[in-house]
């Protein structure tokens, strides 16, 4: 199963190589056309009929990750967070793979042990370590480098109408556009799936220049807030309420009237989906139309409780939607 | 053997109170080191290697591990739960877990944002500011889930380098792997009392398995295994133990000091590493109510060093294991050949 397996991959920023290569064995007989830049993102050319714009779906590959900053005298390693989506009450007390294949422990002192004050209300990274069950530094570094890798462990799960996993707000996005490559409608699309989102979109930011489209549409994740202890009201997102398309996000506003004849479009074709007035991330489409003024962007967001952590949960249904959704821009853009 | 016992059954659910779904990992791996087996009533698993019947040894280590229980189904396919035993809540948020309702249906715990946790929150272990994402709709939940149902967290044990394992429930199922391994060095010594293996319920709770066991069993000689904090980065040295450093040897008043000399020469004499774990009063294991039982029993503690105590990712080194096991074994074969009148006076 595509996400599942998208979701197992491990993509830090910057060390997206696993993603790449799952990537390049999907479409290996889909006789599409795809290569790797400099910052190793993947660009999908599609053939088929020319359309109206030339359109760049896009998703990103990384995930919030850790990087490996000291090896202490006992063999411990220590890491910094690497991107903002690091919590380190999410990652205390799993597992985590270094690298390629070393599994390692987010360890921390047992409360037991712990001196608490009023001020340290969480487990502070300062004090938290990964344990790889190494005895020394050499032991350790026989095994791992500075400068490697960490990403979560977190088995992908079917819960019934949902699916949980980490890395959902790039892998639904990437798994997506699969899909779509996949199905392989008659029309002319390029497909960017690019790095490093979650340092500073560096591998957009170069994906737009080269590619140069008229419309650039995302799909990522907008966090649901329908769990024990949100308010409740209207304007909240809900898993189930199908594609969500917003006016603003963190990083761009988005044109008005075209998100509202999409909107319009999407309710004639019948497909779930609500316009939100803000997203709090910054899309990979907004950021790509600031890159490249030609632009028009969309962005297709997918309701997803905790998006970057290690334990996010989508929706069937939203899925389907958001797979809609692709199949109408692609007829109508 | 001790990995492929411990792989098995540490993705076994035996939640306090809980303990009596899936005996058959206990039987089928202590059954061939004894003679009888006996699930008593409290729930405790005893088996019995036969020998002189007027001398009885018993070794002792808890069965259950830690878990929850689900006290409130929410709207919206969430659940409330609490602990059973002391869980480290700060290492909950975003974890899977396994409830054990009408099936096995997966969950992931998570943070309620309107709650900012105090500190006092944080040691005194309250769940609140957590609750159970099940993905599922309500009336299919209510179908499949009660009040009461139990609950684990999911960890496939792994192995990391060396001999180092990581896994859910070390605390105490580590020390149940020590009795096992204790079982099969037994085979190689020559030994002539009776031996009971007692893997007692509830420790997590009341602490009343041990007791019960005990009183049943009524041992002249015991041994309980539980599990000590070993050191890791961050932690004082002074405080912890050495993993993989071998047995760590309780001393303090709970711990009957000839047999405590004994076991030392015993590591001495065959080479074992071992540490000292200096108790000076409470030890919060089943060796205290092993030590006031009846007419009172000559027990000793042995520690086997654990990382984050407490977590879901409990971790140890089998080699720990292996040489408690092998002490222990050395220490009956030894003490079967002596006058017990002599070695247990003080």
């Amino acid at each position: 199963m595509l996400l599942k397996e998208l979701c197992q991959c491990s993509g830090a920023p910057g060390g997206e190589e696993e993603v790449r290569r799952y990537i390049a064995g999907a479409l290996e007989d889909t006789g599409c056309s795809l290569q790797t830049d400099v910052l190793g993102n993947v660009l999908v050319h599609h053939p088929g009929r020319p359309g109206k714009n030339k359109i760049l779906f896009t998703a990103h590959m990384d995930e919030p990750a850790l990087m490996i900053y000291d090896i202490t005298a006992s063999g411990a390693l220590r890491f910094k967070a690497v991107g903002s989506h690091i919590q380190p009450g999410q990652i205390a007390g799993r597992t985590v793979r270094v690298g390629e294949d070393v599994t390692g422990v987010v360890g921390f002192a047992p409360y037991h042990m712990m001196k608490i004050t009023k001020e340290q209300k969480t487990a502070s990274a300062v004090h938290q370590h990964i344990d790889i069950g190494a005895s020394d530094r050499a032991g350790a570094s026989r095994r791992v480098r500075i400068g490697d890798y960490a990403v979560v462990d977190s088995a992908f799960a079917d819960m019934g109408a949902c699916y949980k996993g980490k890395a959902m707000d790039s892998r639904i996005g990437c798994c997506a556009l699969l899909e779509l490559l996949r199905r392989s409608p008659d029309r002319e699309f390029d497909v960017a799936f690019t790095t490093m989102y979650e340092v500073g979109q560096q591998g957009m930011e170069v994906a737009a220049y080269t590619q140069r489209p008229d419309l650039v549409v995302s799909v990522s994740a907008i966090a649901a807030a329908d769990v024990p202890g949100s308010t409740e009201g209207e304007g909240r997102v809900e898993l189930g309420q199908g594609v969500c398309i917003p006016l603003i996000d963190a990083g761009f506003a988005y044109r008005r009237d075209w998100v509202e004849a999409w909107d319009r479009l999407a309710l004639a074709a019948g497909i779930p989906h609500r316009m939100v007035p803000y997203a709090p991330d910054a899309a990979p489409a907004g950021f790509a139309s600031l890159c490249c003024e030609q632009a028009g962007a969309l962005s297709l967001l997918v309701p997803c409780r905790r998006p970057f952590s290690p334990a996010g949960v989508v929706r069937k249904s939203d899925l389907c939607a958001v797979a809609q959704m692709l199949d109408l821009v692609v007829e109508k853009g | 053997m001790i990995r492929e016992f411990l792989m098995e059954y540490c993705q076994s659910p035996f939640v306090s109170g809980f303990e009596q779904a899936c005996p058959q990992i206990l039987i089928r791996y202590f059954g061939r080191f004894s003679d009888t087996y006996e699930n008593d009533r409290r729930g405790s698993y005893i088996f019995c290697k036969k020998g002189n019947p007027a001398r009885r040894i018993m070794l002792e280590a808890h069965v259950d591990e830690l878990g929850f229980m689900i006290t409130e189904l929410l709207p919206g396919g969430f659940l409330r739960f609490s602990p059973v035993g002391y869980y480290n809540t700060l290492c909950l948020e975003c974890q899977d877990v396994v409830i054990y309702g009408k099936k096995e249906i997966p969950g992931v715990i998570c943070a309620r944002p309107d709650r900012a946790r105090s500190a006092d929150e944080i040691v005194c272990l309250h769940t609140d500011w957590l609750y159970i994402d099940t993905g599922f709709p309500d009336d299919t939940l209510r179908e499949l889930v009660q009040p009461g149902d139990v609950a684990v967290l999911r960890r496939e044990p792994v192995m990391l380098e060396g001999d180092v394992m990581c896994a859910r429930g070390w605390d105490d199922k580590a020390g149940v792997a020590v009795m096992l391994a204790a079982a099969q060095e037994l085979e190689k010594l020559p030994h002539t009392s009776t031996i009971y293996y007692a893997a007692a319920v509830q420790e997590e709770g009341p602490g009343l398995g041990g007791q019960i066991a005990t009183y049943q069993i009524h041992p002249d000689i015991a041994f309980a295994f539980d599990v000590g904090h070993a050191w890791a980065e961050d932690l004082p040295r002074d405080e912890t133990l050495s993993l993989g450093g071998g047995p760590a040897i309780a001393v303090g008043g709970r711990f009957h000091p000839r047999l405590v000399d004994k076991l030392i020469a015993v590591c001495r004499e065959h080479h074992i590493p071992y540490q000292l774990e200096p108790i000076p009063a409470a030890s919060g294991t089943d060796a205290e109510s092993i030590q006031t039982n009846r007419d009172g029993v000559p027990v000793l503690l042995i520690s086997i060093p654990l990382r984050y105590m407490h977590t879901g990712v409990e971790t140890g080194n089998l080699r720990d294991i292996e040489a408690i096991g092998r002490a222990v074994a050395c220490m009956i074969s030894e003490i079967d050949r002596e006058d017990w009148g002599n070695l247990l006076c003080c």
